[in-house]
């Protein structure tokens, strides 16, 4: 019989398996010994198929519940499992003192890996968790607004109108309960006697959200509290800090905006808000306290609305139905022939989605946490290899320890659980090292990267769940891979100290490495460019001036407000330390927000679309030192210059001038305002009134009184002296001149423009923080990985030096072998980190270009980090006397 | 007795035990059995009664020498023991014991 046939004449596996696992080791042999021997007859009687078929039956036969097991005791006793398992710990604990450097690699870096992935997933599930655990929160939807004209999305703003709620109620029966909360003007100045303070968010709130969503409610009843007008719900954290420690129910306290004053009485407290809800806010009136023709208006998309649906609800049917309601609501000029409609956003998207106009708090990034879970995976797999690698390596110092023990009797199965065994152990160890690591960075790091404090579940069931997880799955993979290949080792020819292992593991190894400086190299990339954006963002002309600059949040609304605000505007301007006060809508750093839909004088009204609208005086241009491109700027001299615009360049193209030139002198028809035109008399160059994320948007400057409902928020002084606390001084006490009942908050425009790449910033550091430990990470890998190969190759490096190879050639060559690696990571490693880093670009309308240096430059760090790490043990190799290794020859 | 007692099926494993001498196993006493009689036994069946006579001390086992047949696995050789012997002869004895008592006309006369 030849070789090709037996094998292909052998009994089913599966069967023999079945067989192992049923009858005790003793018994197995002689009865496969003779089913084999029936095996081996049948199919030289009946041929392979029938005899594999009867082999099963006959297996089955065995497995027969009734067929008695033998009970005799064998002739060779095997010890008890915990003898064992104390024999493998020993030999573990010796080999780890035999080679220290092993066993400091493999914990230190397995516990880093361990846990920087533990950090970074409970942070991704911190943000996961935002707005969950209202009741029934699964069926709350935010009503979204989308526009369109024709079949043009022009716009998808996370708020709605007042009316939108109702008339929804109304007319769609799948709408269970809605509720509302306006933001619109949401900073007042709030005042108790002599405390106050400017609120940024005070909002107004149905009667029924403290019973539409779960917020603990301490004080009052939650149903009612807000039904009547001029009451008021405050955070505990607030009426702590305007009644201290006294009751706050039925106090009364002032809030104030520009355009309105209420008196509201308190009748509820409810607990401070947990840092995972996306809406913020500490001061809630109710519905009624506004003015009564706003309750439902149909304009100003300015609250969120919530909806909670019935059971079942199609949102994409409800979705669809909603245009065919809003044009019998939407009676003004205003967007009129733009479709209205909406977008359902399940409440705990929101927190993840990417962030709309209008929305008010600060978002998470969905694309960031897919990066930073990749990310946290990367870095646990990179550990698990060098893990791996290592033990897989040492484990080929170790084929005469099996050898010895497969001779007295080991059989695979127990050799592998010895490895196992040994990677349980490793892994355990390395896991208790990562959490007090966890503890340590998880209150380090959170400060460095400005992360929320105690994102770390320590009493959430799921980090043990997913410790447990670590552990098990990472015995598993780290254990096998040294577990089979000694497994697979030959008694006889290991005992003789022949035992050669196959190649391609050496192979897999050094794969292995290649992938770990692949990642490495993507990482230090990523870090590089996401620094390297930063910089640009910081460091391009915005165009417009926003040094020296000292900007004076609006006071509350008072008698006389405009000449009031006129005269405070001259005396500052009298200050010796101020160049130039301007007021205005808003100042670079802050979105502008207002939006009016204009069209030219004589288009129709289908071709309207919508404009930033920045109300500003005649000292804005010049305050911002913002460069004008044609035309001029607002003049004092000549009354009609207050109805007239100046436009930036964006909103000159969108208006369909074809030059700046061209629009000087038009006529432009602003929203709502059908009587009169506006005349365009100046053009402004584009200038970034937000970070350089966002692109130019058309943006229309003016200071038409017929808009003064738009309100001028900023003092914005051009400082030109160094002493600013005593600028500050003087501007107090003429503050309180003009504006006793308000506070004064004022802040410096500099830092407020770069408070906007604060989380560009968090970013760039939490990727310099991980690719550092990748690195890291991968260099622990490659020590360990030339540690063995220069072990392996002690006789080689002794017989070149015999034959006269010098020490510099030794070292090249084994240099030459680790540039390699790194070589072939780069060639895996610049298509990956091209194609990521540039989708990632994408999202800032304002990007560097990826240049050549993004790659070169890492990967010089890596060779040069990758030459120093193996360094030491070259050298070492390089200088051994040939004598000490070959005498054993 | 009952831990002497002989089954039928015992019985003839235990003889074709004796019958096969140095080379009683698992398989060559399944094919001694279904050659000698008309009835089709099953290895399972065979190493189950094996097993059973073991622990009643009739037989006695050891393993045989690993070969490249029957994938280089051994076989486990079985012998019967004193006992066995002593339980075969009393098995025998009783029988013949009622064959002689069996009076020959019941015998001959074919029908009663």
């Amino acid at each position: 019989m030849n070789h090709h046939k037996k094998a292909a004449g052998k009994p089913p596996r599966l069967a023999d398996a079945l067989l192992e696992l049923c009858f005790n080791t003793y018994e197995v042999e002689e009865i496969q010994g003779d089913l084999y021997e029936l095996f081996e007859r049948r199919v030289s009687a009946y041929g392979v198929q029938k005899a594999r078929r009867l082999y099963y039956t006959d297996v089955f036969r065995f497995l027969n519940p009734l067929a008695r097991q033998r009970k005799i005791a064998p002739a060779y006793p095997s010890p008890s499992t915990p003898m064992m398992l104390r024999n493998y710990l020993k030999i573990t604990l010796r080999t780890l003192r035999h080679d220290k450097v092993y066993a400091w690699l493999g914990v230190s870096g397995l516990a880093l890996g361990i846990a920087a992935f533990v950090i970074i997933v409970a942070f991704i599930r911190y943000e996961y968790s935002y707005d969950k655990g209202h009741e029934q929160g699964e069926r709350i939807y935010r009503v979204e607004s989308l526009f369109y004209k024709g079949n043009d999305k022009t716009d998808h703003w996370a708020t709605s109108t007042n009316g939108y709620g109702p008339a929804m109620a109304a007319d769609f029966p799948e709408i269970e309960s809605y509720t509302r909360i306006n933001w619109n003007n949401s900073t007042r100045v709030v005042r108790y006697g002599q405390t106050k303070f400017r609120e940024p968010r005070v909002c107004f709130v149905d009667s029924n959200f403290f019973t539409f969503f779960s917020y603990p409610v301490l004080k009052g009843d939650p149903a009612t509290f807000l039904n009547a007008p001029n009451t008021v719900v405050i955070s505990q954290r607030t009426a702590q800090k305007y009644f201290g420690n006294d009751d706050p129910i039925g106090k009364h306290l002032d809030i104030s905006t520009i355009a309105a004053a209420y008196h509201c009485q308190v009748t509820g407290v409810f607990k401070d808000l947990p840092p995972t809800s996306t809406m913020q806010f500490d001061i809630v009136m109710s519905w009624q306290t506004s003015s009564k023709w706003v309750h439902n208006f149909w304009y100003q998309h300015s609250s969120y609305t919530f909806v909670r649906l019935r059971p079942g609800t199609h949102t994409g049917r409800l979705e669809a139905r909603f245009p065919a309601l809003a044009e019998r609501y939407k009676t003004q000029a205003a967007l009129k022939d733009h479709r209205w409609a909406i977008d359902l956003v399940p409440l705990s998207d929101i927190h993840l989605n990417p962030a709309k106009p209008n929305e008010i708090e600060e978002k998470g990034s969905r694309h960031a946490m897919q990066f930073l879970l990749a990310l946290a995976f990367i870095i646990l797999v990179t550990a698990y290899i060098n893990y791996s690698n290592l033990s897989a390596a040492k484990a080929m110092d170790r084929a005469r320890e099996a050898g010895i023990r497969k001779a007295v009797g080991a059989t695979r199965i127990s050799l592998m659980g010895q490895l196992l065994f040994e990677a349980f152990l490793f892994n355990a160890a390395a896991l208790g090292v990562a959490c007090v690591l966890v503890i340590l960075a998880g209150n380090l790091l959170t400060k460095y990267l400005g992360l929320p404090p105690a994102f770390i579940l320590w009493n959430h069931w799921s980090l043990y769940l997913a410790l447990t997880a670590i552990l098990g799955i990472g015995t598993c993979l780290s254990g096998l891979s040294p577990a089979l290949m000694l497994a697979k080792v030959k008694a006889v020819s290991a005992l003789k100290g022949q035992y050669i292992f196959p190649v391609s593991g050496a192979r897999f190894r050094k794969g292995l490495v290649v992938v770990q400086f692949a990642f490495s190299l993507v990482l230090i990339t990523g870090t590089l460019v996401v620094y390297g954006q930063l910089s640009y963002m910081q460091g391009q002309n915005l165009g417009v001036t926003i040094d020296q600059v000292l900007v004076l949040e609006a006071p509350i609304k008072t008698e006389d407000y405009y000449t009031k605000t006129e005269s405070f505007k001259n005396e500052l301007k009298a200050l010796s330390g101020v160049a130039v006060v301007t007021s205005s809508g808003a100042v670079p750093g802050k979105e502008v927000g207002k939006f009016l839909a204009n069209r030219r004088l004589h288009a129709g009204p289908e071709e309207e679309t919508l404009y930033e609208m920045l109300p500003v005086d005649y000292e804005f241009i010049s305050a911002y030192g913002l460069q004008l491109v044609a035309g001029r700027n607002f003049d004092r001299s000549r009354p009609t210059d207050q109805y007239g615009l100046i436009l930036n360049e964006s909103a000159v193209k969108q208006f369909g001038f074809h030059s700046v030139a061209a629009a000087i002198g038009e006529k432009v028809l602003l929203e709502a305002n059908p009587g009169r035109s506006n005349e365009i008399i100046g053009v402004i160059k584009d200038y970034h009134q937000e970070s350089l994320e966002q692109p130019f948007k058309p943006t229309i400057l003016f200071m038409d009184p017929a808009f003064r409902w738009i309100p001028s928020n900023y003092f914005s002084l051009r400082i030109r002296t160094g002493d600013v606390p005593g600028v500050l001084e003087q501007v107090q006490s003429i503050w309180n001149q003009f504006f006793p009942e308000s506070s004064l908050d004022y802040f410096f425009l500099d830092e407020f423009f770069q408070k906007q790449y604060r989380q560009d910033r968090q970013f760039g550091r939490l990727f310099l923080v991980f690719s550092s430990l990748a690195v890291f990470i991968a260099c622990l890998g490659l020590l360990g990985l030339t540690s063995y190969s220069t072990n392996r190759r002690k006789k080689e490096i002794s017989i070149r030096k015999v034959l006269g190879a010098t020490v510099n050639s030794i070292l090249s060559l084994l240099a030459w072998d680790t540039l390699k690696l790194v070589l072939l990571a780069a060639v895996i490693a610049i298509p990956v980190s091209f194609y990521v880093m540039g989708k990632w670009l994408e999202g800032y309308a304002f990007r560097m270009p990826l240049q050549i240096s993004h790659w070169l430059l890492p990967m010089g760090l890596l060779v040069l980090v990758a030459l120093t790490t193996i360094s030491l043990l070259s050298i070492r190799a390089a200088l051994t006397n040939p004598a000490k290794t070959l005498r054993n020859e | 007795m009952k831990g002497t007692y002989l089954g039928e099926f015992e019985e003839i494993i235990l003889l074709a035990v004796c019958v096969l001498g140095d080379d009683a196993y698992g398989v060559s006493i399944t094919d001694e059995i279904n050659g000698q009689t008309s009835r089709t036994v099953h290895l399972s069946g065979v190493h189950t009664a094996l097993y059973r006579l073991e622990e009643k001390g009739l037989v006695s086992s050891y393993l045989g020498g690993a070969t490249q047949l029957r994938g280089g696995r051994r076989k486990r050789l079985f012998q019967v023991t004193a006992q066995g012997k002593e339980a075969l002869k009393e098995a025998r004895e009783l029988r013949n014991h009622f064959w002689n008592r069996i009076p020959a006309m019941v015998w001959e006369g074919g029908s009663v």
